[in-house]
């Protein structure tokens, strides 16, 4: 069973389904939302530190700490906090998904 | 005729944007380069156009300012040449490098001006590394931006007005606010009392959001101490443990958010070498926003954190500057107007030297005796211990020397969270005073590039 996730949403909800997937699992999120808040929401996290392999999930939101770094299916390297969701997108964390 | 030459503006922040539009009206069309995918800045973040909440809900007392800058901004946009997504990674004398939707250019200019505004100045926390930790202004981001709680219930710790603000825009939105504890004490609040008072409807304001914290039943705590952040074995967090100098407690939480008020960008200053304050880690401006650099401008929080309406001035001063050295003449109503612009922001100088009263940052002294393996810089997971070995063996004075022996402050984040912390355990080491100790030093890039297989 998917770990219940941590952030909830506040309203703003009449907006259209964006539908892309995480490490292959399909997540539906809505148009307008960060990949980082489609990410939160499915209680994953984004990419494993590189030391000690803890899992991160984000910090700053707003692009300056660097530490929510996805990579999409063709290794383009993205901030989950400042790229926008989009249909069909697929994005890959290191995180596998778990803990969360 | 005169040729103006480009005039360049680094940031659609509130100083950018005033910059901007004053520049406008006397008919030049600057570029305004924005990190952001609209204009804005933090305090009037938009968020995505396909959300459709009222200016009320998301900006509240702010929401009439908010609407006008948007609105007069959107007005000119044809007018100027305005580059959203774009980031200035580097930067050396009369040349920009940007990284934006057309991949990586340069810009020449002849005019700059700098508006890069601030980002959080965080401390760490044991076991603050966890996923479910946030800084302040990222959770405001989150509410504002995103309509979303990063976690519920939510906790908040730090100092500063931005720990009761975004703690009670939580509380306005009915998330669970799980508590705020304020290392700050309350003697430090009554005694910047007589600068808050510069500006009493901004300080009631903040008193009545800490009341109504406390009145809805949140736990407020001053004097504070966070003790560790606590997590699960495989990652997110569970509570925080502090204490009030009595007794230690731990609270359940599912999200916290920490933050000591705010921290210049100043990189591109540095990189451009305009000169430091003396014994001020600020870049030195005249009272126009001029720097000794020729051609080099600044204004709003990336030069000195005064808040969202002295950034206004500020813009307004700078892009007067600009104009004055450029020739024009300006009209007795523009004059008059500038003078009004430099008295208010003396009274917003005074009441933020109120508020860095108010909510001073943790003592060096404690912050460098938190436990050994406290995480300082989250980016290369560098130790508290690490960096002490370092500043005690070496005899290091300067954080810069830290950095190259331990590259704590040389990852992906470029020290802007971990820089504050190095600065205070610097001075705790050597006895020396903040202001005396050699400056973080920024480097080109300012932020990592992105790199694509196919990058041409
Ligand atoms: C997260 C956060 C939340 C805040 N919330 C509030 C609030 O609710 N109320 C309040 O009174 N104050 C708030 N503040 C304080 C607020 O920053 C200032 O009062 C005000 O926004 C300062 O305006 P500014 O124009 O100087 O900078 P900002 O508004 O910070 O704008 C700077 C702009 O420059 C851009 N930029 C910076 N560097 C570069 C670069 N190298 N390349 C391209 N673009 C760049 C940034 O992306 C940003 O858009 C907040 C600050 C932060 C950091
Ligand atoms: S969360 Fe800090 S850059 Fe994305």
């Amino acid at each position: 069973m998917a770990p219940r996730p941590r952030a909830k949403r506040l309203g703003a909800i009449d907006r259209r389904s964006v539908h892309l997937q995480v490490d292959g699992i399909a997540v539906q999120a809505l148009e307008g939302d960060t990949v980082l808040t489609a990410i939160l929401l499915h209680g994953g996290q984004t990419g494993a530190d590189a030391f000690n392999q803890t899992k991160q999930a984000g910090f700053c939101l707003m692009g300056a700490c660097q530490s929510c770094w996805v990579w999409t299916s063709n290794a383009q390297r993205l901030r989950a906090c400042d790229a926008e969701v989009k249909e069909g997108l697929e994005v890959f964390t290191t995180s596998k998904g778990a803990g969360w | 005729m005169v040729t103006d030459g480009q005039i360049v503006i680094v940031g659609a922040g509130p100083a950018g944007m005033e910059t901007a539009l004053k520049l406008v009206k006397f008919g030049l069309q600057p570029i305004v380069i924005d990190a952001g995918a609209h204009s804005g800045g933090q305090i009037y973040r938009r968020p995505p156009v396909a959300h459709k909440r009222s200016y009320r809900t998301i900006y509240g007392a702010d929401a009439v300012k908010a609407r006008h800058l948007h609105d007069a901004f959107d007005a000119i946009r044809n007018a100027i040449d305005y580059r959203p997504n774009t980031r200035v990674w580097a930067a050396h004398a009369g040349e920009l490098f940007l990284d934006g939707p057309d991949g990586r250019t340069t810009l020449t200019y002849d005019k700059l001006i700098l508006c890069t505004g601030a980002t959080d100045r965080v401390f760490p926390i044991p076991g603050w590394e966890a996923p479910g930790c946030y800084s302040l202004g990222g959770a405001q981001i989150a509410l504002k931006s995103q309509a979303l709680t990063l976690g519920d219930p939510i906790g908040f710790v730090g100092a500063g007005p931005l720990l009761w603000l975004v703690a009670w825009q939580h509380l306005q939105f009915g998330v669970q606010v799980a508590g705020v504890w304020c290392t700050a004490t309350r003697r430090d609040l009554f005694r910047a009392l007589p600068w808050l008072a510069l500006r009493p409807r901004l300080a009631f304001r903040g008193v009545r959001q800490i009341f109504a914290l406390w009145h809805a039943g949140v736990p407020v705590q001053f004097g504070a101490h966070p003790v560790a952040v606590t997590a699960n074995a495989d990652g997110p967090i569970t509570g925080l443990r502090w204490s009030n100098g009595r007794k230690t407690s731990e609270t359940p939480l599912r999200a916290l958010a920490l933050g000591w008020h705010l921290r210049s960008e100043t990189q591109l200053s540095h990189l451009l070498e305009v000169p430091s304050v003396s014994g001020q880690h600020r870049p030195m401006i005249d009272s126009a926003g001029r720097s000794p650099v020729q051609g080099i401008y600044l204004a709003g929080d990336g030069v000195e954190i005064l808040g969202a309406d002295a950034a206004r001035t500020g813009g307004r001063m700078a892009a007067t500057a600009v104009l004055a050295d450029l020739g024009y003449q300006q009209t007795w109503l523009d004059k008059l107007k500038s003078i009004a612009d430099r008295a208010k922001h003396a009274q917003m100088r005074g009441f933020a030297k109120g508020l860095a009263r108010a909510f001073p940052p943790p003592c060096a002294k404690r912050l460098s005796s938190l436990p050994e393996t406290t995480i300082v810089c989250r980016c290369e997971n560098v130790t508290l211990a690490a960096i002490g070995a370092v500043a005690e063996n070496w005899k290091c004075q300067d954080i810069n020397r830290i950095k190259a022996l331990t590259r704590a402050g040389m990852g992906r984040c470029q020290g802007r969270y971990c820089g504050a912390t190095l600065a205070a355990i610097v001075t705790a080491e050597t006895g020396r005073a903040q202001s005396e100790i050699p400056e973080h030093r920024a480097q080109a890039p300012i932020y990592p590039l992105p790199f694509n297989v196919d990058d041409r």
